[in-house]
């Protein structure tokens, strides 16, 4: 599989990344192994890797500019690198297989401590949202996150038609903004 | 923009949806007629015609909110819109602002939430792959130092540093002792890791099973600091002529510490491992769960074993190697050749205190012989 095939694939299906992960895993723990030591934290930074070609790959306008290994290889770098900046005990070592170029991360990475705490609390507040109203939040989600359009929505959800899907969306929506209201109050 | 291009919008189309909710009629209602009630019910500036909605029948404001709502979302999907109510809307800022800024942020939160599921489901599953391993990675191991240890017995001369390797690696069976383990302990670990030669060029092909699964399992022991020092060893007397009155003594000083502190940072990593693959299910749970009991079992025999090591000596006058764990100031240490009795006894000072010393290997233990203690004093 090429790696057009295989980010066409983490587009439609779910589960994909899990598959990618695997594939790619061995390789990329061996390349920070030489620059880190800490293998859980190089462990999680390749997770976040995956997690965010996951992300980019989802998006139109992403293009990948070299292959996936190096892709992922070159975010876990600059991760650790940006994470341990002054930490003596990182080494550095001159090896190819990443592109310098290359400082993808998650797109709502935000350093505004304010819209962070924001963002944690209205986090939590989705969560409990997801318990609450399972298909609320299934339905908000397709709308908001994987801005797939109402009338996928409605066939994927069993709504009748789109205007019906469009209806409980805008119902979904103000549950949520009570739930969010109560979680700032 | 033409006034066909703005009469195919998509906020006509959302208003005309949103409206029909209410009055099914509206569904035939002109882009002309919808853009400017649209344009009404915002309050935007509205050239177009009259309104025709009855807001006796309609929730104005619940209609507002959701269309603004749904404006938001579709600009945030498509800001290149031209759009004649979004562009409108852009310019009056302080109505749009507080609906694009919260689908935005509705739309992090999601991103989140979603990323927050796949990571707990990639967590789980580097747990399982990492069992896996350790479960390939204990059965290597095993075999490699099983083969070591009867190769070992095969060779027939053993000199005591041959024995003191053998009991280490009974102690250690079951815990990887890599290349030069035994080495390592006695001469330190030459390995920095830093640099990429053949050896560890991460594109050199390896199996998955003796990765990191060996981080656990490996225990490479950092060299202990070792400081030196040349001291003189003063006789007690020289009356009976054949005594020399000074014997030049190099002491090493070998501190353990570093090797502790790897050893207890490995303890609490592997007890946290196998409090963690407790409550996993996974291929070969039992015998990778008894494999890392064992590793944890070793790896406290090894930390007693250094914590026994602590204040004892090898001496073969006039070499003097002392092991310790706290820091010991050398600057302070001396020895003296107790020699009344007419043979050499030598004895380390340190802090106010004298340690007889034996050729071979011993404890430190502090003279109690005031007779002695006297003698020494007295040169000290």
């Amino acid at each position: 599989m090429t790696d057009t095939d295989t980010l066409e694939k983490l587009r439609t299906d779910d589960r994909y990344f899990t598959q990618v992960y695997n594939e790619h895993r061995d390789y990329a723990l061996r390349f920070m192994s030489k620059i880190h030591k800490d293998h859980d934290e190089i462990q999680d930074v390749y997770q976040d890797a995956v997690l965010v070609l996951l992300e980019n790959a989802r998006k139109e306008e992403f293009k990948l500019t070299c292959n996936i290994q190096t892709y992922l290889n070159s975010i876990c770098r600059n991760q650790l690198l940006t994470k341990h900046r002054k930490n003596s005990k990182m080494h550095t070592v001159n090896m190819e297989d990443f592109d310098p170029n290359i400082n993808d991360w998650f797109s709502d990475h935000e350093f505004n401590p304010e819209k962070e705490e924001r963002l944690n609390t209205l986090e939590s507040a989705m969560e409990l949202f997801k318990q609450q109203s399972k298909k609320c939040f299934d339905l908000l989600s397709m709308q908001y996150f994987e801005k797939k359009r109402m009338d996928n929505i409605a066939k994927l959800l069993g709504f009748s038609n789109d205007k019906s899907a469009k209806s409980q969306a805008a119902k979904c929506r103000g549950e949520l903004r009570k739930l969010v209201q109560s979680s700032y109050a | 923009m033409s006034n066909h291009l703005m009469l195919n919008s998509i906020s006509i189309d959302i208003f005309r949806d949103l409206v029909s909710e209410y009055d099914a009629a509206y569904r035939s209602a002109t882009k002309e007629t919808i853009l400017s009630d649209a344009k009404e019910l915002l309050g935007l500036p509205n050239d177009v015609m009259e309104s025709t909605l009855d807001f006796k029948t309609i929730n104005k404001e619940e209609l507002k909110e959701t269309f603004l709502s749904d404006l938001a979302l579709h600009y945030l999907q498509d800001t290149s819109t031209e759009d004649p109510i979004i562009s409108a809307l852009i310019t009056e800022a302080v109505l749009f602002q507080p609906y694009l800024e919260e689908a935005r942020l509705f739309s992090q939160a999601f991103a989140r939430v979603h990323r927050k599921a796949n990571k707990r489901l990639l967590q789980e599953m580097e747990q399982e792959l990492e069992a896996e391993e350790l479960f390939h990675a204990f059965n290597r191991l095993q075999r490699k130092e099983n083969k070591a240890v009867l190769q070992s017995i095969q060779s027939s001369k053993q000199s005591k540093a041959f024995q003191m390797a053998l009991r280490i690696a009974a102690i250690l069976l079951l815990i990887a002792i890599p290349a030069g383990i035994l080495r390592v302990y006695f001469m330190g670990d030459s390995n920095n890791g830093s640099t990429n030669t053949a050896e560890n060029d991460p594109k050199k092909p390896q199996s998955s099973s003796d990765y990191f699964a060996s981080t656990y399992v490996d225990i490479k022991l950092p060299k202990p600091s070792e400081e030196t020092s040349t001291v003189n060893a003063e006789a007690t007397t020289t009356a009976m002529g054949y005594a020399k009155s000074e014997e030049e003594f190099n002491i090493k000083i070998i501190n353990l510490q570093p090797q502790l502190s790897y050893l207890q940072k490995r303890e609490k990593e592997i007890q946290s491992r196998i409090n963690t693959l407790k409550n996993k299910t996974f291929k070969h749970k039992k015998s990778t769960l008894d494999s890392l009991e064992t590793a944890y079992t070793k790896v406290i025999d090894l930390t007693q074993y250094i914590q026994r090591k602590e204040l004892t000596y090898e001496m073969n006058a006039p070499k003097l190697s002392i092991y310790v764990i706290k820091e010991k100031d050398l600057q302070q240490m001396k020895v003296f050749n107790y020699n009344d009795l007419g043979t050499d006894r030598f004895y380390l000072y340190s802090k106010g205190k004298y340690y007889a010393l034996n050729n071979g290997q011993g404890k430190l233990n502090a003279e109690t012989d005031e007779g002695i203690i006297s003698a020494l004093d007295s040169k000290n």
